[in-house]
């Protein structure tokens, strides 16, 4: 019989309550450090919401250290809702039109969710055929150990692994970067990805992260997504190691890449 | 008799409209299941964000099976309403459809990103973005 007792609400610190419910999670303690930087509270959420700076975000979004909002966990969990964060951005500006990639953001997001609403099986299933010239059959079910331990022997990707698993957070275009090193270039299933980031991720949405791997995998969208080395260069920031000796499979031109990763896709 | 909002964690704040829907006094608790977090490759450091926002809102936490712990809450509260926040999950759409039979139930969703009249094509971003673009650089999303 349940003694209905709740759980506490008060504790010491950050650390003895990530403890408690590590407690809790039993055999979920797997990861390298219990808590992430990301505080939850409604206070922390609104702190968030009145640093946002949309103009700035449509300049720099793709930037590595660019004046991205940061956040994805707290409209994950409904601290803020997409109408919220729209109505306050629209009210920092005098011509929307300013704005319209953050707004546009916002729109992936609701359009996700709409999916998940509608075709939930489509969360999980190939939607499309691959168009990389492989089948699914051709991908491996599996991540691989070296991935999962952020030992690729590629800096700038083990650099992501580890900001990943260590704060459970990562740049929109750090994870892109990671989709397509794992589905183009190792062959893995976007599905074996796509279990990885929701296990790590503080902000993990089935809907927004499967969905968005299918896009990288070309499952749900008209072509692979790839990078090359010079992109991530562009894109990021001086601490992370772009030296192409140390990223060796990504140091090629693009129309190089295609022919590597993609030697049998229709060009037509 | 009395109200119970059951929340989760996808609805966590105390201006959802779920908690304008029931009567001030409902009471507010949240199912901690572990089961439910394996499911949904919950990492642990999601799980403490939860339990952290869970206890800055001072809502109880229950630990333990869904049903078993919602059953002993209906029962020790003589619960006949309970309210819960909608969700796209289909884990938390079958906790909704198979909550007890005697009490009335409400799924109350969050206000919209945009107000549609008719449903767009998911096929493609854009095909869902051209329709959904007026509305959205719109206040509360109305007004295509």
């Amino acid at each position: 019989m349940n003694d209905l007792k709740p759980l506490p609400k008060t504790f010491q610190n950050r650390e003895e309550l990530a403890e408690f419910v590590a407690g809790l999670a039993g055999g979920a303690a797997h990861e390298e450090g219990h808590m992430s930087p990301y505080m939850g509270s409604a206070e922390a959420a609104q702190a968030r919401l009145e640093h946002i700076d949309p103009i700035a975000y449509c300049q720099s979004r793709n930037h590595l250290d660019g004046a991205v909002t940061r956040l994805s966990a707290y409209i994950r969990h409904g601290l803020v809702s997409l109408n919220q964060v729209r109505n306050h951005a629209l009210a920092q500006i005098d011509e929307p039109k300013r704005i319209e990639k953050f707004i546009q953001e916002l729109g992936w997001r609701d359009f996700w969710q709409r999916i998940y609403d509608v075709r939930p099986q489509d969360l999980w299933r190939d939607i499309e055929p691959y168009k990389t010239g492989f089948q699914a059959q051709d991908y491996a079910d599996d991540l691989p150990q070296d991935i999962q331990a952020g030992e690729t022997g590629v800096a700038c990707l083990d650099h992501f692994i580890h900001e990943l698993t260590t704060t459970g957070y990562l740049h929109n275009h750090a994870r892109m970067y990671l989709a397509a090193y794992i589905v183009h270039w190792r062959r893995v299933k976007w599905q074996a990805g796509a279990t990885w980031f929701l296990q790590h991720l503080i902000d993990a949405d089935p809907a927004s992260n499967n969905l968005s791997w299918q896009w990288v995998a070309s499952t749900f969208s008209n072509k692979p997504y790839f990078f090359n080395l010079d992109n991530v260069e562009k894109f990021s920031g001086p601490d992370v190691n772009t030296h192409p000796k140390h990223n060796l499979p990504l140091a090629a031109s693009y129309e190089a890449l295609a022919e590597k990763l993609f030697p049998y896709m229709d060009l037509s | 008799m009395s109200q119970l909002i059951l929340l989760h964690e996808d609805a966590l704040r105390l201006d959802h409209p779920v908690f304008h829907r029931a009567d001030e006094g409902a009471q507010i608790a949240f199912i901690w299941d572990s089961d439910y977090f394996a499911k949904n490759h919950c990492g642990l450091k999601r799980q403490v964000f939860i339990y952290e926002t869970l206890c800055d809102m001072q809502v109880d936490i229950y630990h333990g099976d869904f049903d078993i712990v919602l059953a002993a809450l209906c029962a020790r509260d003589d619960i006949d309403e309970i309210f819960m926040p909608a969700s796209p999950n289909p884990l938390l759409k079958a906790r909704f459809d198979n909550l007890p039979e005697n009490c009335e139930t409400h799924c109350v969703p969050d206000e919209a990103f945009v107000h549609l009249d008719n449903v767009p094509d998911l096929r493609r971003f854009f095909k869902y973005w051209n329709k959904a673009k007026k509305a959205a650089f719109k206040v509360n999303g109305i007004g295509a």
